[in-house]
């Protein structure tokens, strides 16, 4: 992987066929969560209300009376209580709010899929352009964010200390060249932590050009 | 919004003299620390979307990575309400609270 650059067309990172499978994989796991949890069709349909009954109105765009939060602990995070300490507060919130972050949450990640899919598939090893156009970079930060956050409840990943010593734990087997086991009890633990320290060099080198730009551009 | 039709104008009226008085309807924003987010992202994200100076946003970053939290804005309920969901979709982790609380 050759992280983010400048490039005329947009923002231009290198990666082989195998990491891109690998965070497409994984990327295709947080939509799947995310609709499960929050998605439309995860709620039982908003009974009409009077009102709304009585004009002969269908309330398209009421939303449903009540909005579960979501029980997947990586998802709450992702759509966490907007006040902890008032549940009324969180509810109505979550009320007006959930549907719409869920579905945005997973249209970028669609985007991030798609972008990680495009092209011919190449030899594994070899590098291709992924190229992000500059409108699109701000939502495909953000999908890489909520892959990333999601990574890191499944790796019980609490401080930034924990995030230090994942990246060094990771480092030294790729500097040791150790052969992966598949089969060795931590390799799903290990599969992730390489996900979520490649989502990061990737949304480090893209999060850097982008605030230059708006460093450069007039407020 | 159903069943205010009546109550217009006065209900109106009430509130906003209700705003000039008391502190009671200042809501702020906060956001917390966690490990995942980079400095330069919640940098961006401050300067981006509230349109801090480079400065501001700066000093905002580190008190969130060094003391936890901090506030980022204040103002009505439905403002930081919408300040609270565009730091969601961020992937921030944000929450609101009345003032002084």
């Amino acid at each position: 992987m050759r992280p983010f650059r400048r490039a005329r067309r947009g923002y231009v990172a290198e990666l082989s066929a195998a990491e891109r499978l690998v965070l497409a994989h994984v990327v295709g796991d947080v939509v799947e969560l995310l609709q499960e949890q929050a998605g439309p069709g995860s709620e039982e349909a908003a009974p009409p209300s009077e009102a709304a009954t009585i004009e002969g109105v269908a309330p398209l765009t009421a939303p449903p009376e009540e909005v579960r939060a979501p029980t997947d602990p990586a998802v709450r995070r992702l759509l966490p209580d907007a006040a902890p300490e008032d549940a009324g507060v969180s509810a109505e919130f979550r009320r007006f709010t959930q549907g719409d972050l869920a579905a945005e949450k997973s249209q970028r990640l669609l985007l991030l899929a798609d972008l990680l899919l495009a092209g011919d598939p190449q030899d594994a090893e070899v590098l291709t352009p992924l190229v992000v156009r500059p409108d699109d970079a701000r939502r495909v930060a953000g999908a890489l964010t909520d892959v990333r956050v999601v990574l890191a409840e499944r790796l019980d990943l609490r401080t930034d200390d924990q995030v230090e010593d994942l990246h060094d734990e990771v480092l030294a087997r790729e500097a040791a060249d150790v052969e992966e086991d598949e089969g060795a009890p931590d390799a799903a633990r290990r599969f992730l932590a390489s996900v979520f320290l490649m989502s990061g060099w990737l949304q480090e080198s893209l999060v850097d050009l982008m605030l230059a730009e708006v460093r450069r551009s007039p407020r | 919004m159903t069943g205010t039709a009546t109550a217009g104008p006065r209900l109106d009226e009430e509130i906003d003299t209700r705003e000039g008085l008391s502190l009671a309807d200042t809501w702020v924003t906060l956001v917390w620390n966690d490990p995942v987010n980079l400095m330069s992202y919640v940098s961006y994200v401050f300067e981006s979307y509230f349109g801090y100076s480079q400065q501001k946003a700066k000093t905002l970053m580190l008190q969130v990575h060094h003391e936890g939290r901090a506030v980022v804005s204040s103002g009505g309920r439905e403002k930081v309400e919408v300040d609270v969901q565009a730091m969601h979709e961020f992937g921030l982790w944000a929450t609101m609270q009345r003032s002084g609380e």
